[in-house]
């Protein structure tokens, strides 16, 4: 209990510096466009770098910072994935792109990631220079995503690897600062690998629940991904199966032509078994991560980080 | 193996710099302490190529010159490439490597350190390298062991020192070298001007071939961690010509980075087919599977076997 | 003189003024077509993901005991025609077709000898039953080589 305590009042000040940099930004813009940029959603990326810090020992202010560094540069990235997908909604809400049109979301994305990097300047000598780099992989996963829009030649293992990426980047930048914040002993190797998978791990529950979750569960468009052309890793598990491949994509194709294309499409990959491997290749990659995590120094906040790791595998929304 | 399948090289060879703290006599570079060093890759340019080598996932790099330890680009360019995954060989005179450089680089993917050992005496190893220590390349060999890091021994045999050759291959063995390299003497740069003082007669090349033949099959009867040391004999090829020649028939997929960015089509750094300070790591690449497919590629290694520096 | 000719004359000269007397015309050339360019793009794009999945893989921490992995020195690289293993000690490569990358890839990602036939069955289709056996066999090839080690 005591645990939980100390995690909701740093969440809690994690929340307060965000409103703190909207109230900053809204004298210049108006809040209403302020809110977009520094909006908290489900705090998942803050809730890793608060746990997995005390599970390095690191000092509860610098968690937070590197919290928030995360949600803004994740809110960056949702404002311009938005403009690129052309979504309506967003955490329940209308997006900007929506409203306003993509050139004022992708400056709001701009202003957003300017307000990561601010908060990174005095935390470590290389946090904001890894930022950056962490930034750049993100974007790059995002183009080749892109462009592989419409193709059926994505693999377990490419997916895997646009999913470290474009996800994956930004953990593993959570998890490096984090590491060389930590006054404590620990494998050099073990942070920067646990926060790739932590990020590989949410990116597959994401792309589980574009098919399975209710919009107003979801916040955003059921299928969203097969309707823009993305096949993710329950569609490249059918793929890779010859049984199935065939009437996968048969279904892949009537998307945009049978409105009810996406809910067939979604009943298939669970009949098929499809969805159960991808939910069974979740399970591997949050098992790798609690194993790596056993070997972080603070043996009583490893249980409450290896807790909200299965509670993120497991989550319904 | 067809290199052109790959999409990438397979290994750079980068000449850090030209300029060498020795002025030694058979240098096939020609580099000395007053060889000029304007027109070399900047800090950014080394770095943004060394990130590039490592974004093309290219597996090996060869880090020489001249002398690199000289190049003020050389610790970062060898941290980049290493934290990016890359395979490192660093060749060296030995006479710059201290502990704090080793410690350094022994946080690095190390596949070795190459020390030049000419001589088993600094009467003998100062007539080929003047103003040269063979204390500093011997103490050098050390730190690079104590530091845990491979080490190989390179021995270029001339008149001076072919008589200490079976010295030299004890002294490597000493000092934990898990490889002897030799070859005959690379006739070009300033070794072309004296040869005459280095270039052993065909009666002395015999027996040097001889006592490595010799020694080969001693070492190779004893192993590594037992009483009796192992080390490679590596000398063959033994001629640069037959190494070229191997090297059109067998292309080892390197790309030879120039200290001024260029790149060479060839070993021996003629044949410019990219510039680096305005091609990607691939464009460059791409160039060189054209240069290596063009009619004028084999005259320039016909030329190579023909020129001035041929023994017939 | 076009526009790109222009931009030249200005790095050349640091003068950006256009040439008296000199014809400015508009740059002629074939429009690319978007879906086309597009379509190869996404061509490349499929090499590319291919060869960085590496990225990935070494993230999943080894469950079991028995794990192998590639021996020092060596070097797993993705390929179109399937990967290369470049042993930098004695700079020797290996090129291995597709099947054999997508076994060294599974060894990368942490799967033990019991564990490999399973995993390819996954993804490969296997009607001459061989994949299994031909794959320890591949293992042991690459372990007498030196290639990969326990």
């Amino acid at each position: 209990m005591q645990t939980l305590a100390r995690l909701e009042e740093s969440l809690e000040r994690v929340r307060a510096g965000m409103e703190a940099r909207a109230a900053r930004v809204s004298g210049r813009v108006g809040s209403e466009l302020a809110d977009f940029v520094s909006r908290p959603g489900k705090m998942l990326r803050a809730r890793f770098a608060i746990q997995f810090g005390a599970a390095l020992g690191v000092e509860p202010s610098q968690a937070q910072t590197t919290a928030r560094a995360m949600e803004l540069a994740h809110n960056a990235s949702l404002l311009h994935d938005d403009c690129v997908d052309e979504a309506g909604l967003r955490r329940g809400r209308p997006t900007p792109n929506s409203v306003f049109g993509p050139s004022v979301a992708l400056l709001l994305g701009d202003v957003a990631f300017t307000q990561a990097l601010e908060e990174v300047l005095d935390l470590h000598p290389k946090a904001a220079e890894r930022l950056v780099a962490a930034a750049r992989e993100m974007a790059i996963g995002e183009l080749q995503e892109e462009f592989l829009r419409g193709s059926l030649e994505v693999t377990v293992e490419s997916y895997m690897g646009i999913a470290s990426r474009k996800t994956g980047a930004l953990f593993e930048w959570g998890a490096m600062t984090l590491s060389a914040l930590s006054p404590l002993e620990h494998a050099a190797a073990d942070p920067q690998k646990l926060g790739l998978s932590v990020g590989i791990l949410l990116q597959i529950v994401d792309d589980i629940h574009d098919f399975t979750l209710k919009d107003s569960v979801a916040g955003k468009e059921r299928a969203k991904d097969a309707r823009c052309g993305r096949v993710t890793l329950p569609g490249v598990f059918a793929l890779s199966d010859p049984a199935q491949r065939p009437r996968f994509v048969e279904l892949w194709r009537s998307i945009g032509k049978d409105p009810r294309a996406p809910a067939k499409l979604t009943r298939f990959l669970e009949d098929s078994g499809a969805m159960d491997r991808a939910r069974e290749r979740c399970r591997e990659v949050a098992l790798s991560v609690v194993t790596l995590a056993r070997r972080l120094p603070v043996r009583s906040e490893v249980r409450e980080f290896a807790d909200f790791v299965s509670a993120m595998a497991a989550r319904e929304f | 193996m067809r290199i052109d399948s790959f999409h990438a090289p397979l290994a750079v060879a980068w000449q850090l710099t030209n300029r060498c703290g020795l002025e030694c006599l058979h240098c096939l570079n020609g580099s000395g302490p007053r060889t000029p060093s304007n027109g070399e890759l900047t800090k950014e340019e080394c770095l943004r190529i060394a990130l590039d080598c490592v974004e093309c996932a290219i597996p090996y790099a060869i880090l020489g010159g001249g002398e690199p330890m000289l190049s003020p680009r050389f610790m970062e360019v060898a941290e980049t490439l290493g934290r990016g995954g890359v395979w490192l060989k660093i060749e060296t005179n030995g006479q710059m490597l201290r502990s704090a450089a080793a410690g350094r680089l022994s946080s690095l993917p190390i596949r070795s350190i190459q020390v030049s050992l000419d001589g088993a005496t600094q009467r003998t190893y100062e007539r080929l390298r003047p103003g040269a220590s063979l204390q500093a390349a011997v103490e050098a060999c050390r730190t690079v062991r104590k530091a845990g890091l491979p080490l190989e021994i390179t021995f270029v045999p001339t008149r001076f020192n072919v008589g200490e050759a079976s010295a030299a291959i004890d002294l490597a063995l000493e000092l934990g070298a898990f490889r002897f390299n030799t070859g005959r003497l690379i006739l070009r740069g300033r070794a072309v001007e004296n040869r005459r003082s280095l270039e052993l007669n065909e009666r002395a090349e015999r027996e040097f071939l001889r006592l490595l033949t010799r020694r080969e099959a001693e070492i190779s009867g004893r192993s590594a961690g037992t009483s009796g040391r192992g080390m490679e004999m590596c000398f063959r090829p033994f001629t640069f010509e037959e190494q070229v020649r191997s090297e059109a028939a067998e292309p080892s997929g390197t790309l030879t980075i120039l200290p001024d960015g260029r790149v060479s089509a060839s070993a021996a750094g003629d044949a410019v087919c990219a510039d680096l300070r305005t091609h990607t790591v691939k464009e460059a690449w791409r160039s060189y599977l054209r240069a290596r497919q063009g009619t004028w590629v084999e005259e320039i290694w016909a030329g190579l076997c023909l020129g001035p520096a041929t023994r017939s | 003189m076009g526009y790109s000719d222009l931009i030249r004359l200005g790095w050349r000269t640091g003068k950006f003024l256009a040439p008296a007397g000199e014809r400015l015309t508009r740059e002629r050339g074939p429009r690319p077509d978007p879906e086309e360019r597009r379509g190869l793009i996404r061509g490349e794009m499929e090499e590319i993901v291919r060869r960085e999945a590496a990225d990935a893989l070494g993230c999943l921490a080894p469950r079991g005991e028995a794990t192998m992995k590639l021996a020092p020195f060596v070097k797993f690289r993705e390929e179109k025609f399937g990967a290369v293993l470049f042993e930098t000690r004695s700079e020797k490569v290996f090129t291995l077709n597709p099947t054999a990358a997508g076994v060294v890839r599974e060894v990368l990602a942490g799967a033990s000898e019991k564990e490999l036939g399973e995993r390819l069955l996954a993804r490969y289709a296997d009607p001459a039953g061989k994949l299994q056996g031909e794959a320890l066999t591949l293992v042991r090839q690459l372990k007498d080589k030196g290639l990969l080690t326990d």
